[in-house]
């Protein structure tokens, strides 16, 4: 598609995708860097873009498809660093009594997909129908993923209240 | 206690504030930087092609041979009667 540059997708989506961002990871580290990467891999794809779809929802779909491997690919290096170490990186199933509240933790206990699926039904609400057509699964599958995703997150949060 | 609908909503609130021009600046670094890291595996690609394919050419028989010789030796009924011969067939 003539005529699309990538400042103008940057300056136009920025917010967008900042949004999602910040609502799939938290320190801002983390958010910076998945911010940064999208942006990247829109500029790689960019000459391929064909307008079939929407710049936002093409846009959108690439930062689903980066948040969630970029999730993977960390959760593989701290697997690699545990197996190596001997040393369990990931916080004890229950939460140590006064440990403090952070946002990270229950959604830790998900797995990419799931976080984003919850994310993106949850806190964007978006529907479930656009849902599996950014992250290309069947709706079937955002369903049970979400239903399993939700519980995992409601059996971790109560954790939170008996202490 | 927190409860599913509170987090959520913890979550949608905390979204941060991101500096977008500096953001933009480191974008563009990385853009560079990659694009060279790209081009300059390209060129060690292209490099070891042209070696491998040196390789090969110079051990390749008939280049070793200096227009067959080595093929000579093996095909030359002549040859077939050598010392090596006279030992495996003797008794």
């Amino acid at each position: 598609m003539a005529g699309l540059d990538f400042e103008t997708v940057y300056q136009e989506h920025k917010g967008n995708i900042w949004s999602l961002v910040s609502r799939y990871v938290f320190t801002a580290e983390d958010r910076e860097d998945l911010f940064q990467e999208v942006f990247i891999n829109v500029h790689r794809a960019l000459p391929r873009f064909r307008g079939e779809s929407a710049v936002g929802t093409w846009l959108y779909r690439i930062a689903v498809n980066t948040a969630v491997n970029q999730l993977k690919k960390r959760d593989r290096h701290r697997k690699v660093i545990e197996v190596l170490s001997g040393l369990r990186l990931i916080e004890a199933e229950e939460p140590a009594a006064g440990a403090g509240f952070s946002l990270e933790r229950p959604l830790a206990r998900l797995s990419p997909r799931q976080r984003m699926v919850v994310t993106l039904s949850d806190i964007e609400e978006k529907k479930l129908e656009e849902i599996a057509a950014l992250m290309a699964l069947p709706l079937g599958t955002v369903k049970s993923t979400l239903h399993r995703a939700r519980e995992i997150l409601k059996k971790e949060l109560s954790a939170y209240d008996r202490l | 206690m927190i409860g599913y609908d509170e987090y959520l909503g913890r979550i949608r609130d905390g979204k941060g504030t991101a500096d977008f021009a500096a953001l933009r600046r480191s974008i563009g670094g990385k853009i560079i930087a990659r694009q060279k890291a790209r081009a300059r595996r390209a060129a060690a690609g292209v490099l070891a092609l042209f070696l491998i394919s040196a390789a090969a050419y110079f051990a390749c028989p008939a280049v070793m041979t200096e227009g067959g010789q080595l093929y000579a030796y093996v095909f030359e009924p002549d040859i077939s009667d050598g010392p090596v011969l006279d030992y495996v067939f003797s008794d």
